[in-house]
């Protein structure tokens, strides 16, 4: 059962040069007590996505163009501020990037946790006080009686975002939106983090969205992905099928700029050669088409429908199309020349 | 489906050609100059400022007047019309002629001052930047007790001791103006001296002086430029304020500022001229250097640079 | 914590000394004695002035009399008018300069802080830009002349408030401190507006914001408990720049306005060339600049969490 549809969505932004049209027309769903990640290359619209459910994008210049947004049969896109305002924290919590900037330099952590509690849940302030406490100690912070008094320079980075967790789960939200939690972090304090995420999605069977970069957290942390390039979603689909039947070339030079451990040193990396679409005039074709290997006439020209590959598995390319080519056609074409 | 099949041909990817398109590229001076052109603050106080300085060129050359000379028995106080643009004070003087005779001192001082501070304050604070250590402390806790001295009090004192004129006002304005340029460089030096292209240039064996000036000073000139900006209009301000308190240029010199103070008996009469004209000029200049300099710290902050 | 306040308590006294010694060179260096501009004295009384001044010991010595004397708070006789101390002066002036003065702080200060949030908030739109408008006029039209226009139409010709006397009490006094102080209050009322400005912008950029929002307060708790308290603290920095700016604003005003301030007498005595009255000015304004940066320094540290007082700044 889905808490959370996004159906059509499209957000722009006005700004001087013209219309930046960031998201052009997104769908997913998100079920109860599931992990669903979004990956993709910088730019191309993950966290626009993300503060579009909670109308967070910063408004002028953003805003959201059509879709729906149904949370609970709700029209998030429709609902009155007020309402927004009960959602936001409370229904539906968020974790940032960067702990450092994330949190207010001028207020204690606990100060900071406890507000939400006040807002949302009329708490008296003894009462928050305690549940403040109780949530640094969820997440894993020591000696959190000290603690709720101390200022956010006297957290490290890690402790931050351990803080801002607690202040995103303090009012159990039914889903939580972490955008990039950990890419800002170093990577014994990325895994410690993640665990703690994962571990408290149990006890409490909330929903998460993960937004990020790196694969290796999609396939620790997700049961479902969806990769996103040029303001749209090209693939989505189980994390199976994501990284083992993916059928979006897309999505294959995102495998393969993946280290493996079965890789050799002196293997480079690959990187998918040239620069994302302008989106302030997008392409009218598939978005990736001017970087593709496999780019077809049709696909400069036309967007591509979706194809059921599976009942969990969307992917969005001409090549599914019975007219094109066999991709293995294909690539031994491209290697013989 | 009705896709013809020559569409599902394979073309070559265009990313390649992508590639190819970068920008042209433009030295860091035009740059700044493109993206100034198209700031409205800055250039209104570019525009300001020149049409300014042209009629402090050429303002009181094109009058039939001198600045001092006076007509007591038949010019006294005339409101402005074709014969005296800008009027006449009480003494039979042409305002027009004095207005921009003074936007000559004003540009003067306020130019030759920042001009000073910016001199002793590059040198000062790059030497202790770049020296760093114990000469750098040393150097920086002078400025510290420097910078307790109030600016106006400290001038107003040399002012009443020095022999009275251009020069002096100058000189006063620098004593402790300078200070403010010393911080910021020394700042800047001490940020862009462990950035990787100093590093280079010196494992390489430049001499410590080729490094200051091809690299370090090149790369602190934007938020300089924006300080002297700011410190134009502080150094015209002050010689109008001195002025006015009778400290600053010596009667029959036009000042802004002596101007002003002559003009103050119009609050009980009506010569609305003679306070008008120089207020006006001086608002103008001062409005014209903060507007650029805005407009400068808009275009030359790093932050905002794509 | 005691240790920064010792340091800097004691940079306070060094610059204080420099600050004496500075005028008291400059006063010495001065060719011949402040009584030579006088008409004629008879050799006595010349000599008798001297000695009244200590101008007949030799200047190491007069220098140490001086510095002890300001040890002891005393600034010396008036030359001019000798029957009047310079403590007396200061003391009959101070109150009405103070007064003046504060009342410009405070002015400047609240109404420029509430300015530059408005502005901040409305960025862009038209309540930003009359505000810009107005700071900018501010920052062009120095008090100077700001002031007798205030005098001639507010005072004069709409004759809204009385000029060029002094009442009594508070209350009576206040309706002649109106226009000075807003003349006095208006430049630095631009400064804090375009800066309360820049500095909410700024916050308001921060991503403590976004989390702020994102926990689903609504935007006047955002304001009031995240944004506010972040933007005054470059505010409370330029609160020294701003009390000297004020001060010695209040020279042209006192002037202008005919009040019985310290700024009169001081523009009095520049007039008249009486050293002593503008050495103890000189001096007395300087030690409360001094004072006032210390205090500004120390509330920083008390409202911004991450300046430890004392601990040199880490990163
Ligand atoms: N305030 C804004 N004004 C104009 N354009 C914006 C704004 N915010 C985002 N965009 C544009 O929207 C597009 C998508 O941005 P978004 O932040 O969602 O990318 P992302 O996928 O989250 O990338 P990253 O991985 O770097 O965080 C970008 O092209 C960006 O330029
Ligand atoms: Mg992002």
């Amino acid at each position: 059962m889905a808490v959370l549809e996004v159906h059509g969505l499209h957000v722009s932004f006005d700004t001087y040069n013209g219309e930046v049209k960031a998201v052009r027309g997104v769908n997913f769903s998100l079920d109860k007590g599931e992990t669903l990640a979004i990956v993709g290359e910088s730019g191309s619209g993950k966290s626009v996505t993300a503060q579009s459910i909670v109308r967070l994008i910063p408004s002028p210049p953003g805003r959201i163009k059509a879709g729906e947004i149904l949370f609970d049969g709700k029209d998030l896109t429709q609902v009155d501020k007020k309402e927004m305002y009960h959602i936001r924290g409370s229904e539906i919590g968020m974790i940032f990037q960067d702990p450092m900037t994330s949190l207010n330099p001028t207020m204690t952590v606990g100060k900071q946790i406890m507000e939400g509690l006040i807002w949302h849940q009329s708490y008296g302030k003894v009462q928050a006080l305690q549940r403040a406490v109780e949530m640094l100690r969820i997440v894993g912070i020591p000696n959190p009686e000290k603690r709720v008094y101390q200022y956010p320079h006297q957290y490290s980075g890690g402790m931050r975002q351990r803080a801002m967790i607690a202040i995103a789960l303090a009012c159990n939200p039914r889903i939580l939106i972490a955008d990039e939690p950990t890419t800002a972090l170093d990577v014994t304090i990325q895994a410690q983090i993640l665990d703690l995420m994962k571990d408290l999605q149990e006890k409490t069977e909330t929903s998460i969205i993960l937004i990020t970069h790196d694969l290796g957290v999609v396939a620790e942390m997700a049961q479902r992905v969806a990769v996103m390039y040029g303001g749209t979603i090209v693939e989505t689909g189980g994390v199976e099928d994501i990284f083992h039947r993916s059928r979006h070339p897309y999505t294959w030079g995102l495998m393969k700029s993946l280290p493996r451990m079965d890789q050799k040193q002196e293997d480079e990396l690959e990187s998918i050669p040239g620069s994302p679409p302008d989106l302030l005039s997008p392409p009218q074709g598939c978005p990736f088409a001017d970087r593709c290997p496999y780019a077809m006439q049709i696909c400069h020209e036309e967007m591509p429908e979706q194809t059921k590959v599976s009942d969990s598995h969307q992917v969005f390319c001409w090549l599914e199309h019975p007219a094109a080519p066999k991709v293995n056609d294909l690539k031994v074409n491209i290697l013989s020349k | 489906m009705g896709i013809p099949a020559h569409k599902f041909q394979r073309v070559e990817r265009k990313a390649e050609q992508y590639e190819a398109i970068r920008r042209p590229s433009v030295s860091y001076w035009q740059d700044v100059w493109r993206r100034l052109r198209s700031n409205w603050l800055g250039m209104t106080g570019l525009i300001i400022i020149s049409l300014l300085v042209l009629m402090a060129v050429i303002g009181p050359w094109i009058s039939d007047y001198t600045y001092y000379e006076q007509n007591l028995l038949e010019e006294k106080n005339l409101e402005p019309s074709s014969e005296h643009w800008f009027g006449t004070d009480d003494l039979g003087r042409d305002v027009f002629t004095r207005t921009w005779y003074g936007a000559r001192i004003s540009l003067i001082i306020g130019i030759a001052a920042a001009m000073i501070d910016l001199f002793i304050g590059v040198l000062y604070g790059g030497i202790a930047g770049y020296k760093g250590g114990r000469t750098d402390e040393v150097m920086m806790r002078i400025v510290d007790v420097l910078w307790g001295l109030p600016y106006l009090l400290v001038v107003i004192l040399l002012l009443v001791v020095l022999e009275p004129g251009i020069t002096t006002i100058i000189i006063a304005l620098t004593v402790t103006g300078w200070l403010n340029m010393a911080r910021l460089v020394r700042g800047q030096v001490l940020q862009l001296k462990n950035q990787e292209y100093v590093l280079a240039a010196r494992t390489l064996g430049a001499n410590t002086k080729w490094i200051m000036f091809k690299h370090l000073i090149p790369n602190t000139m934007g938020p300089i430029l924006v300080l002297l900006t700011f410190s134009i209009p502080q150094a015209i301000f002050a010689e109008a304020f001195l002025s006015f308190l009778g400290l600053g240029v010596q009667a029959p010199i036009a000042s802004w500022g002596t101007m002003v103070d002559d003009a103050l008996v119009v609050i009980l009469s009506d010569e609305w001229w003679r306070l008008f004209f120089p207020s006006f000029f001086l608002g103008l200049t001062l409005l014209g250097f903060n507007a650029l300099g805005d407009g400068l710290r808009d275009v030359l902050d790093p932050k905002m640079r794509k | 914590m005691l240790r920064y306040v010792g340091g800097r308590l004691l940079l306070l006294l060094i610059t204080l000394w420099l600050i004496s010694t500075m005028t008291f060179v400059l006063m010495h260096s001065i060719p011949g004695d402040p009584f030579t501009s006088e008409k004629k004295l008879p050799e006595q009384t010349l000599k008798a002035l001297k000695a009244k001044y200590n101008l007949d010991k030799p200047l190491p010595q007069q220098y140490l009399l001086y510095i002890k004397n300001l040890a002891t708070g005393d600034l010396g006789i008036s030359i001019k008018t000798p029957n009047r101390t310079v403590n007396e002066m200061l003391e009959d002036g101070f109150p009405v300069s103070a007064r003046l003065g504060l009342q410009a702080i405070v002015i400047a200060s609240l109404a420029g802080i509430v300015m530059g949030m408005i502005a901040a908030v409305r960025q862009n739109r038209p309540a930003d830009m009359i505000l810009m408008f107005i700071a900018v006029l501010g920052i062009s039209i120095p008090s100077f002349v700001l002031g007798p226009l205030l005098q001639k139409y507010f005072g004069l010709k709409w004759e809204l408030f009385p000029l060029a006397q002094w009442g009594d009490g508070f209350w009576g006094e206040f309706k002649f401190t109106v226009l000075p102080s807003i003349a006095l209050a208006f430049t630095p009322l631009a400064l804090v507006t375009r800066l309360m400005r820049s500095s909410m912008l700024d916050v308001l950029g921060n991503d403590y914001i976004r989390t702020a929002q994102a926990k689903g307060l609504p935007p006047l708790r955002v304001l009031t408990r995240h944004t506010l308290r972040n933007a005054i603290i470059p505010v409370v920095t330029i609160m020294g720049p701003l009390v000297v700016g004020i001060l010695t604003g209040s020279f042209v005003i006192e002037k202008i306005f005919s009040i019985p301030g310290i700024g009169k007498y001081f523009v009095e005595s520049i007039s008249t060339r009486d050293f002593s009255v503008i050495m103890g000015v000189t001096i007395f304004y300087s030690g409360l600049l001094i004072l006032m940066n210390f205090f500004v320094d120390l509330v920083y540290g008390l409202i911004d969490p991450r300046i430890k007082l004392g601990e040199k700044e880490a990163g």
